[in-house]
């Protein structure tokens, strides 16, 4: 600025009139650039609220279309589920169905007989080939201390658990003498001390003991026995001095209800109501077990193992699906009077094999 | 949000004030009768004195737990006014194990002030076997505060560690309930006018009901032995007798003290023994307290074989003042469901965790947070009207009570009776409820193990009937009251049962004022159902006994319904173990007041539970005859690996235990004892038989296992005590169970 030729006084007045008029006319237009300004702002808001509640009201749509498909979804996996379930429950109607859950290892081989799970359905006893009692823990899938037995000339030939206790009965059976003993089982901790006791409750001489069942409140066991070629079936009380012959038979197996006694004769199974003294036939078969109170099961003339309504007429023998594991024949039944399992004996092919089994 | 807040405080600021505290201003004095010789299971008398030193007060005098922990006790209170110098008594009555339990405090207050409290010492629980001495001699019958040391198996005598405590004839009860902490009472030297009527008839009471009196008379008595001896019908014949024969023979001394002895009655023995009720007067012809004898080295021995021969000191099956069974059993209110607590929970927890956080999230949405602390407050006084209507009509119609009795026939004019009810005021509130007069009671509340103080106020009017009230009652809740007394108008059964091998025929009538819904026959270990039978009705029996050896086990480990609850408890209160007897026990649901609620609408439900001692006569020997299982074994010794099972079986390894029977008792001379040693449960085990003649155990082989012994061959087998002994021996380490034996008994009635 210093270097610029220095203007006369006229020359600077018109330069600054002009550069204020020029002001004027832009302070002019500024107005009409801050109304615009305005104006654009305002639409721009508006847009922007316009913009808004389209686009809320995009979001609010997609949370409710989900919810609903989310519902229908939900209801139509509800039907299909009702509509499997009542086909399921329909399809199986009254028929008895099991299901494979575990095989027992025994380090010996024991017999049908020899092998029983308890009512709870938590422990399976075996007599040991050195004449202990092992019981194992089925769910834990482990063994217990096993328990001495008494000493015998015999051999321990069955078991049977009580309903409502820890005490099983087992048969003794040597030339001379049959015995009947009640074996308290008991694992509690405070019990330890005096768990594993041993009771006589009934000796004979000259007959072999080879079945015994407990009455459901454990009151009296149904044992039988052979005596020459005769087959008797006994009740015998725990804590009285009274035995009593109630038939001619083995393989005797109380009902829940305890009112009835199964049992096996020449080959045919018959029902025995011992209020009554009826005898109901059943059908040919051995190894009777009742299910539960409306069912019995048996090992039937073709080597299935079968249940049958007693109380229905005619009598309608069902094949227990699920019984032939792996194509290999039921040799007997045992189930768990207090919960869905069972114990399942096969016929394996080095031998008879145990399963634990589920009732559906 | 502070609106709320203002609101909740005004509704906390209703709860009730403490209580303000004063110095005493009453003196309280504190007196329990025989507080020495109190047994647990009877009624206890609590006297308490107070003296107005400044005012006159209107108020309540409260008993209640000490025990700031025990939140579940109650306070039993009653009214009390009291002249300003004044000095009265009250008196609580209530069972000796509260005052054995404690602690126990008193206070008087009036309003909220307390004017005075006083803490109770706790009174011991030695439950001592007592004789009570009421003799002008302070030592009179001193012998009997000895022990027996000399015997070898004190299970076969019942002399033991004894109490003798002298009291003072003002200090005899006239409380019947009072005189059962005794086990003997014995009055020797003391004028006729020195006990009061009242005492006397409390005492014969006493002795109907069970207790036992010993009477110290001689040539010279009078006075109130002597008037006691014409109740039991020994008259005064006064004179010296030489018939001193028993003193040598139950001391087994060779030569009595005394040549010549002058007795109450010459025609009488030295000793007299007379039944009354279900208790027994034994009189000593002699003064006990006279010399030489009273100094007699051999006094002890003879005495000691006397309580033996006599049974002294057994209880004679005296009552108690709470029955364990009857509490529990009346809380099962016919047509009364109370709601499970599970239930409730549930309901509780659906409230708090679904339907509160939904009412929250609802009034967020609607932006109504803060109506929050006002809608869920709300939605919960709701919730528990809406639980209060319906529920209410689920669990009951109405008010009800129940009342559950046992009435012990002693015979034909005097029963027993123990009573326990249990009251539901379905709205709650207040309500009063009315003792039949001449009954001991007391309002309780049933705590999971036992009975306790619970919240009521007594009263008792100038006739002596009690009455009980209850306040501040939650609806729904259960209250209850024990009470004890005797009643002379409920007859008793007649029965003609005799016994042929295992078949028990003949008649039963029923005598009683009841029509019995059930009768059962009741041996031991069975409990034989005969059917209904009315009141005047004869019934015909015939039945087969079975011989058990043990009781039935059952699992009352399993969760029960109510109809199952019912049935236990019946049982419980319909058999017996252990107590050698035979008895019909009936079930009467018709009314008898004893205890009853005073509300309207009140469905008043009873049950009676009514038993008699009966004996069953063999029908060709025409002895009395005790099947399998009455008679129950005590254990005398068990050595080596020998241990108890559940009822009726031990296990022993290596091992022996030796049992003991009371074969010959005060009831019965034994004729005819059989043991069934038989049953293959005995046979791995040596069994043993004491023979007291010869002092030998004797080997018992298995063919001759069952064992029958009767007449002189019994008598040989029993020791002076009339006891057997029977050892099991397993001589093997295996472990085996073994029933505990089992005995049939045949004999005299003496």
């Amino acid at each position: 600025m210093k270097d610029e030729p220095r203007f006369t006084d006229e020359l600077h007045d018109s330069t600054v009139s002009e550069l204020l008029s020029h002001l004027q006319h832009m302070r002019k237009a500024v107005p009409v650039n801050y109304q615009l300004k305005a104006d654009l702002k305002k639409k721009l808001l508006e847009q922007m609220k316009a913009q808004q509640a389209q686009g809320h009201g995009a979001l609010q749509a997609v949370p409710t279309q989900k919810k609903t498909r989310k519902s229908i979804g939900w209801l139509a996996g509800g039907v299909i589920a009702l509509g499997l379930g009542s086909l399921l429950a329909l399809w199986n109607g009254d028929g008895i169905t099991i299901e494979d859950q575990q095989t027992l290892t025994f380090d010996h081989q024991p017999k049908v007989q020899q092998v029983a799970i308890s009512n709870s359905g938590e422990r399976v006893a075996t007599i040991t080939s050195d004449s202990r009692l092992q019981t194992y823990l089925i769910e834990e899938s482990r063994q217990e201390t096993p328990i001495r037995l008494p000493k015998t000339d015999g051999t321990y030939d069955a078991i049977s658990w009580a309903n409502n206790s820890n005490r099983l009965a087992l048969l003794d059976n040597s030339d001379d003498q049959a015995r009947l003993w009640i074996i308290d089982a008991t694992t509690s901790e405070h019990d330890q001390k005096i768990g594993g006791g041993s009771m006589l409750l009934h000796q004979e001489a000259g007959a072999v003991i080879n079945s015994v069942s407990w009455e459901p409140n454990d009151q009296r066991i149904a044992y039988s026995k052979t005596v020459g070629d005769q087959d008797e079936i006994w009740l015998i009380r725990l804590n009285a001095f009274e035995n009593q012959k109630v038939a001619e038979g083995s393989y005797p197996a109380w009902s829940p209800d305890g009112k009835q006694l199964a049992y096996m004769q020449d080959d045919q199974i018959f029902v025995l109501t011992l209020a009554t003294g009826k005898k109901q036939g059943i059908g040919t078969g051995d190894s009777p077990s009742w299910v539960d109170q409306e069912h019995l099961s048996y090992i039937n003339s073709n080597g299935e193992l079968v249940s049958v309504n007693p109380n229905q007429t005619p009598l309608d023998q069902e094949v227990i699906d699920g019984s032939a594991i792996a194509g290999k024949m039921p040799v007997g039944a045992n189930w768990a009077s207090h919960s869905d399992l069972m114990l399942l004996a096969v016929k394996g092919e080095t031998g008879t094999e145990f399963k634990i089994a589920k009732r559906d | 949000m502070w609106k709320w807040i203002v609101v909740l405080a005004l509704l906390f600021a209703g709860l009730p004030a403490q209580m303000a505290w004063a110095d005493n201003e009453v003196e309280i004095e504190v007196d329990i009768p025989l507080s020495e010789i109190l047994k647990q299971n009877q009624w206890a008398k609590l006297d308490v004195t107070l003296t107005s030193e400044t005012q006159d007060i209107s108020g309540m005098l409260q008993l209640e737990s000490d025990d700031h922990a025990n939140a579940k006790s109650g306070v039993l209170a009653q009214a009390v006014t009291l002249s300003k110098g004044q000095t009265k008594t009250y008196q609580f009555t209530l069972p000796a194990v509260y005052l054995m339990r404690g602690p126990l405090r008193i206070q008087v207050v009036e309003g909220n002030k307390v004017l005075a409290t006083e803490k109770l010492e706790t009174v011991g629980t030695s439950d001592p076997r007592t004789v009570v001495v009421l003799d002008q001699n302070r030592n009179a019958f001193h012998f009997m505060n000895l022990l027996n040391e000399g015997v070898a198996y004190r299970y076969d005598s019942s002399w033991n560690e004894a109490k003798t405590v002298h009291l003072s004839p003002s200090e005899l009860p006239d409380d019947s309930l009072m005189l059962r902490h005794m086990n003997i009472l014995a009055i020797g030297n003391l004028a006729a006018d020195a006990i009061r009527p009242a005492q006397v008839e409390a005492v014969k009471s006493w002795v109907q009901g069970g207790g036992v009196l010993l009477l110290s008379t001689g040539d010279k008595a009078s006075g109130a032995a002597a008037n006691l001896a014409e109740w039991i019908q020994v008259k005064k014949n006064p004179g010296a007798t030489q018939n001193v024969e028993e003193l040598k023979f139950l001391t087994k001394q060779t030569s009595s003290p005394v040549t010549s002895l002058g007795v109450y009655n010459r025609d009488e023995s030295l000793f007299v023994l007379k039944k009354v009720g279900r208790g027994k007067v034994l009189l000593a012809n002699y003064d006990v307290s006279a010399e030489p004898l009273a100094s007699w080295q051999y006094n002890r021995d003879l005495w000691s074989q006397l309580a033996t021969k006599y049974q002294l000191f057994t209880a004679g099956n005296q009552g108690v003042a709470v029955n364990g069974v009857l509490p529990e059993f009346s809380k099962l209110i016919p047509g009364v469901n109370l709601p499970r607590v599970e239930w409730l929970a549930v309901i509780w927890l659906v409230y708090i965790l679904v339907i509160a956080p939904l009412l929250y999230v609802i009034l967020k949405r609607k932006d109504r947070r803060e109506w929050a602390w006002g809608i869920i407050p709300a939605s919960a006084l709701v919730l528990m009207i809406g639980v209060y209507v319906i529920g209410k009509s689920m669990v009951t119609d109405g008010n009800s009570s129940y009342s559950v009795s046992e009435i012990n026939i002693i015979d034909h004019k005097l029963a027993d009776v123990q009573t326990a009810a249990s009251f539901l005021a379905t709205a709650g509130g207040e309500y009063t409820v009315h003792i039949e007069k001449g009954y001991t009671a007391l309002p309780i509340a049933l705590t999971s193990h036992n009975t306790w103080l619970t919240n009521a106020s007594t009263e008792q009017n100038e006739a002596g009937q009690l009455t009980f009230h209850y306040q501040h009652v939650p609806y729904l809740t259960l209250r209850q009251a024990i009470a004890s007394g005797e009643k002379t108008d409920i007859g008793s059964f007649e029965a003609q049962l005799n016994m042929e091998g295992q078949q028990v025929r003949g008649t039963v009538k029923n005598h009683t004022s009841f029509d019995l819904d059930e009768l059962f026959l009741v041996m031991g270990m069975q409990r034989i159902p005969l059917g209904a039978i009315k009141k005047g009705e004869e019934k015909q029996v015939d039945l087969t006994l079975q011989p058990f050896f043990a009781p039935q086990e059952m699992n009352r480990d399993a969760v029960m319904d109510r109809d199952q609850l019912v049935e236990i408890s019946k049982r419980d209160l319909t058999t017996f173990y252990g107590d050698n007897s035979i008895r019909l026990v009936g079930l009467s649901s018709q009314p008898m007041p004893v205890v009853t609620m005073d509300l309207s609408d009140t469905q008043a439900h009873h049950l009676q539970v009514i038993k008699q001692k009966i004996t069953l006569k063999d029908t060709e020997t025409k002895r009395s005859v005790y099947p399998f299982g009455i008679h129950t074994p005590y254990v005398i010794a068990q050595e080596g690996e020998a241990y108890p099972l559940h009822t009726g079986q031990w296990q022993i390894g290596r091992g022996s235990v030796t049992f003991g029977l009371a074969v010959s008792d005060d009831q019965v001379e034994a004729q005819k004892l059989e043991i069934p040693l038989e049953a293959s449960s005995y046979l791995l085990f040596k069994k043993e038989l004491f023979h007291a003649s010869s002092n030998q155990w004797i080997e018992v082989p298995n063919e001759k296992a069952h064992i029958v012994l009767e007449g002189a061959e019994l008598k040989q087998y029993l020791t002076s005590a009339g006891h057997l002994r029977l050892r099991i021996t397993n001589s093997s380490d295996q472990r085996l169970n073994v029933p505990e034996p089992s005995f049939r008994l045949e004999g005299e009635e003496k």
